[in-house]
């Protein structure tokens, strides 16, 4: 991500239209990679190293996301977690997590999280979460869905592949915004059918399999993999 | 399961011997100190008789003897040559002198019904001092002349016990005799009768100590119901309030051991979370501080330097959440995971489902198989890692564009799941050392695989706490190999299946 002008006007602009994280992170060598991390994704980052600092930082609003670390000093992550959702506010909180038993995932969805990470995590995904938590909480105001070369705006039902627009039915439109929403992750043939059903009309037995082949000799013969005994995919870049 | 011992049943036991061995030796006693008894009075009483038999003859035998002396005087006083002229008087005097005109006493026989029924067992003698016959009873044996005293004489066929006494100047001897058997019959029924109340006591006494015992013993029933009832991994302690002291000690000692037992599970459970935050936390520190570096450099060659040091945290990542799961696994115990039911086929689902974008990484077409529900007993987030390590294994260790199967699968009596793939195999010498512990495949260690040679530990060992075995066999296509782990029980599809549990994440 590159400044398009080096003026100084234009990225004091900027630096107004830039998320605001909150980043409530104890250890010292990870707090300092994960800011130049964030940092690198043109967020703006508040790093504080302690729960009580971060419930203040909270009470003043100004953050568009939180991530925060479980295990703090001070008041403990769950803690200023609850606090925060007992308080009313909504503010997307992405958790990242040093414990990944079951028990702990599930207490910290269960406090109000709107995702989470077990460390160590990879960047790419931390961003990636970022920006689908913050795209869930404003009822997906920031549309485009971009895969590589493919960029999918939701709101307009349109696919630009390359920049050059792709004509595709409505039907394959949903069966590629459900893939596109979980890369990596196979989606199963009952699943897709269920999405063409919420379409209206009845679903022939082969109908999931035609739409993904018109989608293929669109986009590409290995854009949508074949999950055998599964489903279908679309993996992540 | 061996018969334990009831305490009830053998306190039974043990009272009702111990009261029947105090019960035999106060017969025995009894009946020393009856038959001791006995010999006393019956002596004493024998003894009585002879006296009063005797004075009651013995002046007939006095009598005898002045007409002795008197016959005598007579003859003296006539003279022996003038009395020879009277042959009858002196026939008569001579026999006073020699005989005192003594008498024969026949006592008269009895009437049977009038008789004592000791009767026939006693028996009088009487006798002058030339041993000639004064007085017999008729069912008086032929008791020999005895000494003076106490004496044990057998006679008809029987004992006797006879006392005899003989007067000093006549020389008069009487002797009473008695059955030995009487006594004997005698002290063997006093015996007997005080053992009679005892013996109709015991079954009411037996009736009684079983019903105390059991009320006495109805505390320590309670807490072994109490402890029965238990979940079978629950460590909490049992209420111990309105316990008798000997349960109470027990209660406390258990309950000891339940608090022991559970701050070691929680001390292990802290530890493996506490290593888990200390690697990780470093870990990822390091991982995000090179991704930062990788995008601001500008050079081709520094970046394929981060990618592989990316490439080395990702591998000791590995690493630490395998050692950390094995020792979860470690640290669980049997018989906490085979409380419920888990569905294979839908937590092999979830685990292709999470592995499929690691397989499109690596160039592997990865699927699954399964035709409907297949339950096994056990902890459904172990399963998970169970199976999570084999698609990982697999997928790990085939060389690209290779393929891994995982099937899932049901028959009369066993369930199972398999992973197969097409890649180099295990040869057969290596197939018992790919369970240890940090082993690597000769075969695999050349592949860039970032194996940390846990995984199938890991396997072997969640395996053997689900009792299930493994089988290692050929793989895809005659390539490959093919882990097969099967559970030894089959399960109906319509038994209550648990959620895995990572599908309620992700």
């Amino acid at each position: 991500m590159r400044p398009l002008e080096e003026s100084a006007q234009w990225r004091i602009a900027a630096e107004a239209f830039k998320l605001r994280v909150l980043l409530v992170e104890d250890d010292e060598l990870l707090g300092s990679a994960v800011q130049q991390g964030l940092e690198q994704f043109d967020y703006t980052v508040d790093w504080l190293r302690d729960g009580q600092l971060a419930s203040v930082a909270l009470q003043n609003g100004e953050s568009d996301l939180m991530v925060l670390d479980l295990g703090l000093p001070g008041k403990s992550g769950l803690e200023l977690l609850s606090e925060l959702r007992a308080s009313g506010s909504n503010l997307p909180v992405l958790i990242l997590t040093a414990r990944d038993t079951v028990e702990d995932r599930i207490a910290g969805l269960d406090t109000g999280a709107d995702d989470y990470l077990i460390k160590p995590f990879d960047l790419g995904e931390l961003t990636a979460r970022l920006r689908a938590i913050s795209r869930r909480r404003e009822g997906r105001a920031t549309p485009l869905i971009q895969h590589g070369d493919l960029v999918f705006d939701p709101a307009a039902r349109s696919v630009r592949l390359n920049e050059q627009p792709i004509k595709l039915s409505a039907k394959a439109l949903a069966i590629l915004e459900a893939l596109l929403e979980r890369p990596g992750i196979p989606l199963s043939r009952e699943r897709l059918e269920g999405i063409l059903y919420g379409w209206g009309e009845g679903v022939e037995s082969n109908a999931v399999e035609v739409h993904i082949h018109h989608l293929r000799k669109q986009l590409g013969k290995n854009f949508i993999r074949t999950v055998r005994g599964l489903g279908y995919m679309i993996p992540r870049i | 399961m061996t018969s334990h011992l009831s305490i009830q049943r053998r306190l039974l036991t043990m009272l009702i011997s111990t009261i029947l061995l105090i019960w035999a030796v106060v017969f025995v006693l009894v009946y020393y100190v009856a038959e001791h008894e006995v010999e006393e009075v019956f002596d004493a009483d024998l003894t009585r008789s002879a006296h009063i038999l005797q004075s009651l003859l013995l002046h007939e035998a006095e009598e005898e003897q002045v007409m002795a002396s008197m016959a005598q005087e007579i003859i003296e006083g006539i003279g022996e040559q003038r009395l020879a002229d009277f042959p009858r008087l002196a026939q008569f005097l001579h026999r006073g002198r020699i005989e005192g005109y003594r008498e024969k006493i026949q006592l008269p026989a009895m009437a049977a019904d009038a008789r004592h029924r000791y009767g026939p067992e006693l028996a009088f003698l009487a006798r002058y001092a030339d041993g000639t016959v004064m007085m017999q009873d008729q069912h008086a044996p032929k008791i020999p002349l005895g000494p003076d005293g106490l004496t044990d004489v057998y006679a008809d066929g029987e004992m006797w016990r006879i006392y005899g006494v003989t007067d000093k100047t006549t020389g008069f001897m009487v002797q009473v005799g008695e059955k030995r058997s009487i006594r004997a019959h005698l002290v063997s029924y006093i015996a007997l009768n005080s053992l009679m109340p005892l013996m109709i006591a015991l079954p009411v006494l037996s009736v009684l100590i079983w019903l105390v015992v059991g009320h006495a013993l109805a505390p320590l029933k309670q807490v072994a119901e109490e402890v029965s009832k238990r979940a079978p991994d629950s460590l909490e302690t049992i209420d111990a309030a309105n316990t008798p002291r000997e349960v109470f000690s027990l209660l406390a000692a258990l309950n000891q051991l339940f608090t022991r037992v559970g701050s070691a599970i929680q001390r292990e459970r802290q530890f493996t979370a506490n290593a888990a935050h200390e690697l990780r936390t470093p870990l990822a520190a390091l991982k995000t501080h090179l991704q930062v570096a990788r995008t601001k450099s500008e050079e081709d060659s520094t970046r394929r330097s981060l990618d592989r040091a990316v490439e080395g945290v990702d591998r000791a990542t590995h690493t630490v959440e395998q050692l950390l799961m094995l020792a979860r696994a470690d640290a669980q115990e049997t018989h906490a995971l085979t409380g419920r039911s888990v569905n294979l086929a839908e937590v092999a689902v979830t685990v292709v489902s999470a592995l499929s974008q690691f397989a499109y990484e690596r160039n592997i077409d990865l699927g699954i198989s399964t035709s409907g529900a297949v339950s096994v007993k056990g902890d459904a987030a172990s399963l998970s890692v169970l199976v999570r390590n084999l698609v990982d294994n697999a997928v790990r260790y085939t060389p690209a564009g290779g393929s891994v199967t995982v099937a899932v699968g049901t028959d009369s009596e066993q369930s199972w799941i398999e992973v197969s793939d097409d890649g180099v195999g295990i040869t057969a010498d290596e197939r018992p050392k790919v369970f240890d512990r940090f082993h690597r495949g000769a075969g695999r260690r050349t592949m860039n695989a970032n194996g940390s040679g846990l995984g199938l530990s890991l396997v072997s060992r969640i395996a053997a706490l689900h009792n299930a075995t493994i089988q290692i066999g050929e793989g895809l296509n005659g390539k490959g190999v093919a882990m097969k782990v099967v559970f030894p029980e089959r399960l109906t599809a319509t038994a209550q299946t648990q959620q895995p549990r990572e599908a309620l994440i992700s």
